[in-house]
């Protein structure tokens, strides 16, 4: 077995197995660029949250807490779990948006009233698209999201190997290296040129 | 091959964009304390506008006389005395502070930080500007999703052609959704 070989084939088997991610960022790219495409330039029902519930709510947030231990507290008192940020919405209260790729919980703590309200929304597929696209990192909790964030790691690694494998396997046919390298020059000075202007 | 060529600048910066950015790095590098904005200098302006000239028309013409078109925000306004542009360059950021009453532009730059040039290269969305530059960068955008079905198809086609790695490759295939699957159903 050659490099050669090992190269072709490392370069084929990598991209079917990450074809469904390749896939899901070529279309959700085109979402984020073009969102007319999906509807979601209209006015739509599905972006609508839907109150959940409204009541009393008494949890104590020094200044200086860990906000992620904060939230997975008010999470669990309201019975849900899973993928989750955090952030202090003003003075008073503090947000929690829990989500998976289907849709989201925002759960709003008002410190001074003492009040939790929790609100639904489910995300259409332009959303879901979008959701796909930006969700990453290893913050969260679950080893699932973690694992997650590796595939996206594998995805970016994929990426440069098949750049690397694909050099070496143009180099490799002789007859296209004139017009393959006016292109690979036409590219980079081309992306140069943005970098100057834009 | 000629199309993964000419992409192949835009093909590395995503790759390494979403690697900082699933890492957090950008977060952890840019914050205002590691990319600081630094005085450059300040220059006199001696610009004329009506009172109630929208911000947006003050700094299309400040951008347009100091040579600095392209893709920024504003926020403030004349009556308050003082707008104050954002610049967002791919390579650095400036921020113009226009304080009619003085007459006055304070530049400032904010220091080089390689996270934050990739994260604004890849998070530059197309056709929202006036300039044709961003059009350009948006084509260029459009170009690397259309590559991306035409390689998912080529690839797929010159897999099936290769007759010895058809029951692998399809192994690949179903594994490779089947865990795709998983996520959206589990995460």
């Amino acid at each position: 077995m050659t490099f050669n070989h090992v190269n072709r084939r490392t370069h084929l088997y990598l991209a079917l197995f990450l074809m469904p991610w390749f896939l899901m960022f070529g279309l959700s790219s085109l979402a984020i660029q073009h969102r007319w495409l999906f509807g979601a330039d209209q006015p739509n029902a599905a972006n609508e949250w839907t109150k959940r519930f409204d009541r009393q709510y008494d949890l104590v947030v020094p200044e200086d807490v860990d906000l992620r231990e904060v939230g997975a507290k008010i999470l669990s008192d309201a019975g849900l779990s899973g993928a989750f940020f955090i952030n202090r919405a003003g003075n008073d209260s503090i947000r929690v948006n829990q989500f998976n790729f289907s849709s989201g919980i925002r759960l709003t703590y008002n410190m001074v009233e003492r009040r939790l309200i929790a609100e639904e929304q489910q995300f259409s597929f332009h959303q879901k698209l979008i959701r796909m696209h930006v969700r990453g990192g290893f913050e969260q909790d679950s080893v699932l999201d973690d694992f997650w964030a590796a595939t996206i790691d594998l995805v970016c690694l994929a990426f440069v190997l098949w750049i690397l494998s694909g050099l070496y396997m143009w180099w490799k046919i002789p007859r296209t290296r004139i017009w393959g390298m006016l292109t690979l020059v036409a590219g980079i000075a081309s992306f140069c040129a943005f970098l100057g202007t834009l | 091959m000629y199309l993964a060529l000419f992409l192949t600048p835009w093909a590395f910066l995503y790759a390494v964009s979403t690697f900082t950015m699933n890492h957090r790095l950008t977060a952890a590098w840019n914050s205002p304390q590691a990319a600081p904005f630094k005085r450059e200098k300040e220059i006199e302006y001696a610009g004329v506008f009506s009172s109630n000239a929208p911000r947006e028309a003050v700094a299309a013409q400040i951008l347009d006389d100091l040579d600095m078109q392209g893709r920024h925000n504003v926020s403030g306004n004349l009556q308050s005395g003082r707008i104050t542009i954002n610049r967002q360059g791919s390579m650095s950021a400036v921020r113009l502070t226009y304080r009619p009453d003085e007459q006055m532009i304070l530049v400032e730059r904010q220091a080089f930080s390689a996270p934050k040039v990739l994260e604004r290269l890849h998070t530059r969305r197309g056709y929202q500007t006036d300039y044709l530059a961003d059009d350009l960068w948006a084509v260029s955008v459009d170009a690397v999703v259309f590559a991306m079905g035409f390689w998912v198809a080529s690839g797929l086609w010159m897999w099936w052609g290769i007759k010895g790695t058809r029951i692998l490759g399809a192994i690949c295939i179903v594994s490779g959704f089947g865990l795709f699957v998983f996520f959206l159903a589990t995460i």
